[in-house]
């Protein structure tokens, strides 16, 4: 119990002898010393090495590395590092001397108060010459409230919210499709199918989650059924993580929609494939708009059931883009992992930037790295070949607003429990099944 | 078409009652024997269900057959638990109780998370796609499967409680501990057999439930929350009340969801079960206590 205080007082007892010595030996002076140079040195030396060269352009890239989202953000970096590396051997920026581009990591914890934090801390460390990043609609929208502050020109890969985009922002860029489009895509999608296979649609049904994602792309297909003639039969919202979807199901079924257009998460669109089969629901096209029905647990947990269901993407590996196959394959052979619609969005959007530094140089070669010369580069892009552009639009342009306004979906179907790339038909990789075989019919 | 649409609602609500009454029957026994709420509830019945995954895609064991093996695990579990922690607390306050369940459920949570990802899983049988036709009513197999079995061990604990020594002495424990434990009972035996046989029926509702569901480390907690409204509305502590609560929220979720917006049929359910608390406080088969 008293050792505490003993150990104080032998410490007090040093501290007056040294002091009664009225001065210090050599060997403390030295200690001394050492203690002061030697951090300050490396300090120093640390510093140094963040500033970094003229010849290198910063990327900042805030991405949730770790927490609920930690996954996809892996993905991302992945999808930017291969990218910055393909970018540097093919020889940098070529406008800018070949200047070679650096990304810089920040790891914002799946959190938005991480993120706000994390994303000044990038700028004022880096001072990077724009930010790719952050994933989740959540996320990028504080973000780019810190990037805009401090006018560092913004690049969101695959953020759909609309609000993103919608502040008046100067300096905020989306590459993927506004959510607010995507239900009017399916709709589309339908439509084109059905003058495809010649099974005429009339009716369809509109069943979503009852959250912001599944109200805001409902929405749009809502409005855009009527338009191409389609009677909306039956449309209602379930609450997400439901334990029990018969109940949908059943009353689907009682309306009999030729087309079911859905919009849930993981753990429900795998309820809901299987609840079809159950109650053997039959339609024409089961439609996705992304989300749950997208992801590789769907078709491993929803087994055979999830076959035929069409789902919206911003980007699937077999696009039918010229280089897109050799760039899936060296992603796949470095990580060792199926490359995604994260990784694939990510890969494209670094090269993006680096397309829109080369247009700056080009545009404005005083200061080609100022945010007002790269947001102008950005308005005054529009390039469709490269791997900037491998992507489901396989083109970008971008709007006063900063929408990409070829942001778009292609839509896969899963067949033989992978999914294809079937729609737009020039970009498909595989002939969609149209219309999906009955319940009872299937092996 | 809307005689088809009521009957295939029934048959909904009804099947998965029967899995809600199982999860419900354990909670009300824990509850009534030991007057402990019991917050884990449904992630024990999480884990019964990953073990019945692990059992049936590394060793290709049948989800039913895994019942042997799940309920005699959930059991020692719950033992335990109660063994090692709940007997500490049970002369302590009711927030320690509640503390206690609360911490258990977010470690199993946890714990779930740490080894087995977020990911979402689900087993597969060749009679998962089983379906069989009455009419115009759809009735899935496993469906139909789970809730004879969930039915058939209700009654068997039934039987267990109603007529052998251990059963008598866990309901005379559930009345009055000091008198019974003046009569030779052994209460903290009797409360550890009481506490297993509650998480093997959750046990047994998991692996049920994981024929027809999807399972994910957070897959508890609805169960857990359907569980309380079950034993709540057939009054606290009743086993048959317990029951029939199961099958009455199946039923009310269903119908519910078809009559009304699907998204309000947490309304259905809930104004139900506050209308039933108005005129019976107790609940509907609860004996009220002084």
């Amino acid at each position: 119990m008293n050792r505490f205080p003993q150990s104080l007082k032998t410490v007090r007892s040093r501290l007056l002898a040294i002091k009664s010595r009225r001065g210090i030996t050599k060997i403390q002076a030295v200690l001394l010393l050492a203690v002061i140079v030697i951090p300050s040195a490396v300090g120093y030396w640390y510093y140094q090495s963040l500033q970094t060269p003229s010849t290198e352009i910063v990327i900042a890239a805030p991405l949730p590395l770790s927490g609920t989202m930690a996954t996809i953000g892996v993905s991302c970096q992945r999808g930017h590092d291969l990218a910055i590396e393909d970018i540097n051997a093919a020889g940098g920026v070529k406008a800018l001397g070949g200047a070679k581009l650096k990304i810089v990591y920040g790891d914002i914890k799946s959190d938005p108060t991480v993120t706000t934090s994390e994303t000044e801390r990038l700028i004022n460390t880096y001072h990077p010459t724009a930010i790719l990043g952050a994933y989740a609609s959540s996320l990028t929208y504080v973000a780019t409230e810190v990037s805009e502050r401090n006018k560092v020109p913004f690049l969101a890969p695959m953020a759909q919210a609309d609000a993103i985009t919608d502040r008046g922002f100067k300096y905020v860029f989306r590459q993927a499709i506004r959510a607010s489009s995507v239900g009017a895509k399916a709709i589309d999608m339908i439509v084109e199918m059905s003058q495809h296979f010649g099974t005429p649609v009339k009716t369809i049904a509109i069943v979503y989650e009852n959250t912001l994602w599944g109200q805001t792309s409902s929405e749009a297909a809502r409005k855009h059924a009527p338009e191409v003639g389609f009677t909306i039969v039956y449309d209602e919202a379930y609450s997400q993580g439901s334990s029990d979807l018969s109940p949908v199901v059943t009353k689907l079924k009682a309306a009999a929609p030729h087309v079911v257009v859905l919009a849930s998460y993981l753990n429900d669109a795998i309820l809901m494939a299987r609840t079809f089969h159950e109650l053997d629901f039959n339609a024409l096209g089961y439609v996705a708009m992304g989300g749950g029905y997208l992801e590789p647990d769907f078709i491993k947990s929803a087994g055979k059931d999830s076959e035929y269901f069409f789902a919206g993407s911003g980007w699937q590996r077999d696009l039918n883009i010229p280089g897109m196959a050799d760039v899936v394959r060296r992603y796949e052979e470095k990580y060792g992992i199926f490359m995604n619609e994260h990784a694939g969005l990510c890969y494209a959007a670094t090269w993006l930037i680096k397309e829109v530094l080369e247009l700056s140089g080009k545009l404005h070669p005083d200061k080609p790295l100022d945010p007002d010369s790269v947001r102008d580069a950005f308005l005054k892009i529009d390039i469709s070949s490269g791997p900037a552009v491998m992507t489901a639009g396989g083109r970008a342009k971008f709007n006063e607003k900063g929408d990409n306004i070829y942001g778009t979906h292609v839509y896969l179907q899963v067949l033989g429990g992978a999914q294809h790339t079937v729609w737009p038909f020039d970009r498909a990789s595989t002939d969609a099944v149209w219309p999906a075989p009955a319940w009872d019919q299937r092996e | 078409m809307e005689s088809t649409i009521l009957a295939q609602s029934v048959v909904n609500g009804l099947l998965i009652g029967g899995i809600y009454a199982l999860i419900s029957v354990g909670l009300t026994l824990i509850f009534g024997v030991m007057r402990i709420i019991n917050f884990a509830h449904g992630d024990l019945m999480m884990l019964a269900m990953y073990g019945t995954y692990w059992m049936c895609t590394l060793c290709g064991i049948d989800p039913y057959v895994s019942l042997i093996a799940t309920v005699p695990i959930l059991f020692i579990i719950g033992s335990l638990i109660q063994k090692f922690l709940v007997n500490r607390v049970l002369e302590g306050t009711d927030a320690s109780q509640l503390f206690l369940t609360l911490g258990v459920m977010l470690i199993a949570q946890n714990v779930a998370l740490l080894f087995w990802k977020a990911d979402y899983r689900a087993v597969r049988t060749v009679y998962s796609e089983y379906v069989i036709r009455v009419g115009e009513v759809f009735v899935s197999v496993p469906r139909l499967t789970s809730f004879a079995v969930a039915v058939i061990l209700t009654c068997l604990l039934y039987v267990f409680l109603a007529r052998t020594r251990t059963g008598r002495a866990m309901r005379a424990t559930a009345q009055n501990k000091e008198v019974s434990s003046l009569m030779g009972v052994n209460v903290r035996q009797t409360y550890t057999i009481a506490f297993g046989i509650g998480t093997g029926c959750v046990g047994a509702a998991g692996t049920l439930l994981s024929t027809f569901y999807y399972i994910s480390p957070t897959v508890g907690t609805t169960f857990t929350l359907t569980a309380f409204l079950a034993v709540v509305l057939g009054g606290m502590g009743s086993f048959t009340g317990a029951f029939f609560g199961g099958l009455i929220v199946g039923l009310a979720e269903s119908l519910g969801a078809v009559y009304f917006a699907t998204q309000y049929k947490e309304l259905v359910t809930f104004s139900l079960f506050i209308l039933v608390l108005l005129v019976r406080p107790s609940g509907l088969l609860g004996r009220s206590r002084v």
